[in-house]
């Protein structure tokens, strides 16, 4: 649990300084290569609750915060996305705001250090 | 082999929203996830202004995120056979929701706990009684849905031998492309230079959405206010 979270808080502590340089840093590439080897422990629910691992991953371990995230209460009207109708989406009574899949595309792309799903070679 | 793509013309298009309605009796898609909808919304200052209508349906990715996504989980319900179309497997799919997350055009809808009829409440449509055409018209509850590029017909076609009929035969065509009144969608095979769609979209320089995330849909687009 201590590595956990000094993982969460370093990676977070780097996460800016991410955004401005062109290579990862060594944390972040180490972090996501224990949860992809399953060093760290996320648990076995796949699913998009707080509880499962999507957002123990995100949230938890890399220390993203859900306003990082979570920023759109509506996209504007131009946005084409055919699930845009259903936010904000109220889950457990709260509202929850919508992502713009743009910001998943920088660490999600080749040659960064998540799991690859967009610009594939 | 031939590789099925969609062009829409967003400059024909003026929202009658025909292919919507096609889309749920052919395809008996709830409201709560739907496979097909219109995007409408307004560009330009008074008094230059216009109206634009963007029908989104799946766009059949060259490198689908969404498979990507669900392969990287394990489950590997998601396929992209050789024809270019991207279909779900509901007996893998175990409703984790990653590739609606991952998809950049919202496209994959996770059913709930229990999926509605087209109509909530009222009798079941005629069409619904009929029960399940192909197994891909199946509802199921927690698993996730899209447009199959209509795989009911296309799969016909292909087994009959007649897979250059594909976008020219009623029955060999997807129900959206067929009903549109002002012939603002086309599918057919791109991989032929001189089908109706490799020349619509050299024509009218029709292009792909959000190209920036670099999964090749094969859903082309002219559109109005240039590349979004």
């Amino acid at each position: 649990m201590k590595k956990v979270l000094f993982l969460a808080t370093a990676i977070s502590a780097f996460a800016t300084v991410t955004m401005a340089e062109d290579k990862p840093p060594k944390l972040l590439i180490k972090a996501a290569g224990d949860i992809r080897a399953g060093t760290i422990n996320v648990g076995k629910e796949y699913s998009l609750t707080e509880e499962g691992r999507y957002h123990k991953i995100h949230n938890e371990i890399l220390g993203m915060k859900c306003k990082g995230c979570h920023t759109h209460d509506a996209y504007p009207d131009s946005y084409l996305n055919l699930s845009k109708d259903e936010f904000p989406k109220t889950v457990d009574g709260e509202k929850t705001k919508a992502v713009e899949p743009a910001k998943c595309i920088g660490c999600h792309s080749e040659g960064n250090v998540a799991t690859v799903f967009y610009n594939k070679q | 082999m031939a590789k099925f793509v969609r062009v829409i013309d967003t400059e024909r298009c003026f929202g009658c929203r025909s292919c919507v309605a096609a889309c749920a009796v052919e395809n008996h898609f709830t409201p709560e996830s739907p496979w097909n909808v219109m995007v409408e919304y307004e560009t330009g200052h008074y008094p230059n202004t216009a109206r634009n209508f963007v029908t989104m349906n799946c766009m059949h990715c060259e490198h689908p995120s969404c498979k990507a996504a669900c392969d990287a989980a394990g489950f590997k319900a998601i396929s992209k056979n050789e024809f270019g179309v991207v279909l779900v497997d509901y007996d893998k799919c175990v409703g984790c929701g990653y590739c609606a997350t991952t998809c950049p055009y919202g496209v994959p809808q996770l059913n709930g706990a229990k999926v509605e009829q087209l109509y909530p409440g009222a009798e079941k449509t005629a069409y619904e009684q009929m029960g399940n055409l192909s197994p891909l018209h199946r509802k199921k509850a927690r698993t996730v849905e899209k447009c199959t590029f209509c795989w009911h017909k296309l799969e016909k076609a292909i087994a009959a031998g007649r897979v250059n009929e594909i976008g020219k035969t009623p029955d060999f065509t997807p129900t959206c492309d067929l009903v549109c009144p002002v012939q603002a969608r086309l599918f057919g095979d791109i991989d032929d230079p001189t089908s109706n769609v490799s020349t619509y979209i050299a024509r009218k320089k029709a292009t792909q959405l959000k190209k920036a995330f670099g999964t090749m849909p094969q859903v082309y687009y002219v559109l109005n206010g240039g590349e979004y």
